[in-house]
């Protein structure tokens, strides 16, 4: 028995064009414990919305096993669907009905009673526009629908595909909200994102990959503790401080406050000044977030994959003479 | 699957363009026996008055001639010592009332082959359009992403929509052909012209495999544009095939014309079809062997009408159905 609510293992996802074959996710791991939110965080086209349709049914993995609430899927995806609310990518109705109809037919077909349209419309705050025609609806309008399309399931688990586009800062912060209420109530949230202040805001776990492959997952505060940590430094003469610890090996810059210094040791820092009687006022860890944390990631990955294509290129070219 | 066949049939309901379909699909037989009704209208006393007119225009001119060739004969071709006796030989024509009161009268069984045909062909078409609409709507939308995460099980979606396209489409050819069938009989009894009950009975098992054909067009439109997931690929498809059909068979063997879809179609409709054939060069020899085919009409019966189309269906319904269900939903 797990406590995973979502569980992905050595996922990959082939395309075949006419430009070849590409690799959408490859070898992918993806653990979602039940409660809270998760984040699931990735570049453009790292293959985020193709693990989320995996998961959903909508697209077919080409090796690898997933499961929602411990059963495998696509198999049991019958069994589990009513408890799984979905927004994936940009909200998709049909243009020419109205909100509500498009909610009532969704609805009816899980044979859920009407009074349910009601109160999600309520819910996302569409009362009054639910007559018009989707098309005529604007960006946030459309999204707020697609969210009171989840709340019809009374999930347990919601995927979210980037739900705050389009959105104006009011409407974010009421999605936000909503979000981590629904997290607090017990509800699983994957929050596909890519407003990162947004998910170190609301998620207590997160996801990040990169060229479809899994570069970092944890709690968030874990995340954030990952790679070199660094220390802000506030010293009478900042230039001898400067020379001190650069002697001693260390990454020192200078700061409208004072130095920054890249370490994991602060006792070696305050060992270096001391021992040549530079003494500190103020010696302070400076927490990265999660953009950082990020954007280093993947931008060792682009790195790193850039190198094996590089690599594979050469392989070829060998292979080939 | 009874909801998710209801959910399906309120989604038809509400697609103006099905409605639209609909709506003419209904309309039309109606025209066509409206059509059908006035141009087989008795002959009544307007009718006979304005014939009259017409002999009696026709008398003034026919005198005119015989005048006009009295006084030159020779421009008329007429010997001038003969011409009062010629010329009235020449325009000898005695106009009557029945020259100009030609109707053709209303007979219930042989609609079946004329206008009952052109109503089939056009409903046909119009519910093919409709089952082709009614999908393309949710591929051009994205719509059915957002369908298939309430109801996973893309068999069952496929089926309750195919059998909702089906409904439908059935309904409207029975209100369609009750409406043309029961006013043309209708209009018959009216004139005294009651069709025997033979007729009756052909009448009726023409609009059962009329409904048929109907249905089929329909869900034979719905599945190929799953297939395809685009409207405009499956109408672009039938445009091809009703524009090169005809080239392709022209440049294939005679005996290949049993083949053709539309002769298959009639076949099903009416019962039988024929189609014509040259003859063996042979045939026309002084001696032609008697085991020799020198028959120039060939039959298609309903049963190979049914059995193309049934093929026919099972191959583009079981690839949209298998297509359905295998590839990715965008």
């Amino acid at each position: 028995m797990t406590d995973l609510v979502i569980e992905a293992a050595g996922l990959r996802k082939e395309f075949r064009g006419r430009r070849g074959l590409r690799v959408a996710v490859e070898n992918l791991d993806l653990a979602v414990p039940g409660g809270g939110v998760h984040g699931f965080l990735g570049p453009n086209g790292s293959g985020k919305t193709t693990t989320i349709r995996m998961l959903l049914g909508l697209a077919r993995a080409t090796r690898g096993e997933m499961r929602l609430f411990g059963q495998p899927v696509p198999e049991s995806l019958p069994a589990v669907i009513d408890r799984v609310g979905a927004v994936v990518e940009s909200p998709k109705f049909s243009p020419h009905f109205t909100g509500r109809q498009n909610l009532l037919l969704l609805s009816r077909s899980i044979g859920a009673p009407d009074t349910r349209v009601d109160a999600a419309i309520e819910t996302v705050g569409l009362t009054g526009r639910d007559g018009d025609r989707f098309k005529s609806y604007s960006l946030g309008m459309k999204q707020r629908l697609a969210i009171a399309a989840t709340l019809l399931k009374d999930p347990q688990l919601l995927i979210l595909d980037e739900p705050t586009n389009g959105l104006d800062p009011a409407g974010i912060r009421e999605i936000r909200d909503t979000i981590r209420d629904l997290g607090e109530r017990g509800v699983t949230v994957l929050l596909s994102s890519h407003i990162l202040a947004e998910v170190q805001q609301v998620c207590t776990s997160a996801t990040i990959i990169g060229n479809g492959r899994l570069l970092a997952s944890g709690r968030v505060e874990d995340l954030l503790d990952t790679g070199a940590a660094a220390y802000a430094v506030e010293v009478a003469d900042p230039d001898a401080a400067t020379r001190l610890l650069t002697g001693a090996g260390l990454t020192v810059a200078a700061t409208t406050t004072g130095l920054r210094v890249e370490s994991d040791d602060p006792a070696a820092i305050t060992r270096t000044l001391g021992e040549a009687g530079v003494w500190l006022s103020a010696l302070t860890p400076l927490r990265r977030d999660l953009e950082s944390v990020f954007l280093e990631l993947t931008a060792a990955d682009t790195l790193g994959h850039e190198h094996h294509a590089g690599a594979d290129d050469l392989g070829r070219k060998g292979g080939a003479a | 699957m009874t909801g998710l066949l209801r959910v399906e049939l309120t989604r038809l309901r509400w697609r103006r363009a099905v409605l639209v379909l609909v709506g003419a699909a209904v309309l039309i037989p109606l025209v066509i026996l409206g059509v059908r009704t006035y141009d087989t209208r008795p002959v009544g006393d307007d009718d006979r008055a304005a014939a009259q007119q017409q002999v009696d225009a026709e008398l003034a001119y026919i005198e005119q001639g015989i005048a006009d060739c009295e006084q030159d004969p020779r421009a008329y071709g007429v010997d001038p010592a003969r011409a009062e006796r010629q010329c009235a030989r020449q325009f000898g024509y005695e106009p009557r009332v029945e020259d100009f009161l030609y109707r053709e009268q209303l007979v219930v069984a042989r609609e079946r082959s004329n206008s009952a045909l052109a109503v089939v062909a056009i409903v046909a078409a119009l519910m093919l359009l409709a089952g082709t609409t009614y999908v393309g709507h949710d591929w051009n939308s994205g719509s059915m992403s957002n369908q298939l995460l309430f109801e996973p099980r893309r068999l069952r979606v496929w089926l309750a929509k195919a059998v909702a396209v089906a409904l439908l489409a059935a309904s409207v050819a029975v209100v369609g052909l009750v409406v043309f069938w029961g006013g043309l009989i209708l209009v018959a009894q009216s004139r005294d012209l009651d069709p025997s009950g033979q007729v009756v009975t052909d009448v009726v098992q023409h609009a059962l495999r009329s409904t048929l054909v109907i249905t089929a067009a329909s869900v034979f439109g719905y599945a190929l544009t799953t297939l395809s997931r685009s409207t405009v690929f499956t109408i672009g498809v039938l445009f091809a095939v009703s524009v090169a059909g005809g080239l392709v068979f022209a440049l294939l063997p005679e005996s290949a014309l049993r083949y053709e879809p539309s002769t298959n179609a009639v076949a099903v409709v009416n019962g039988r079809a024929e189609y014509w054939v040259q003859p063996p060069e042979a045939c026309y020899g002084q001696r032609v062997p008697d085991d020799l085919d020198c028959d120039e009409t060939k039959e298609v019966s309903v049963q190979h009408g049914t059995a193309y189309y049934a093929v026919l269906m099972l191959l583009v319904g079981g690839a949209s159905a298998a297509s359905f269900r295998r590839r990715d939903i965008t």
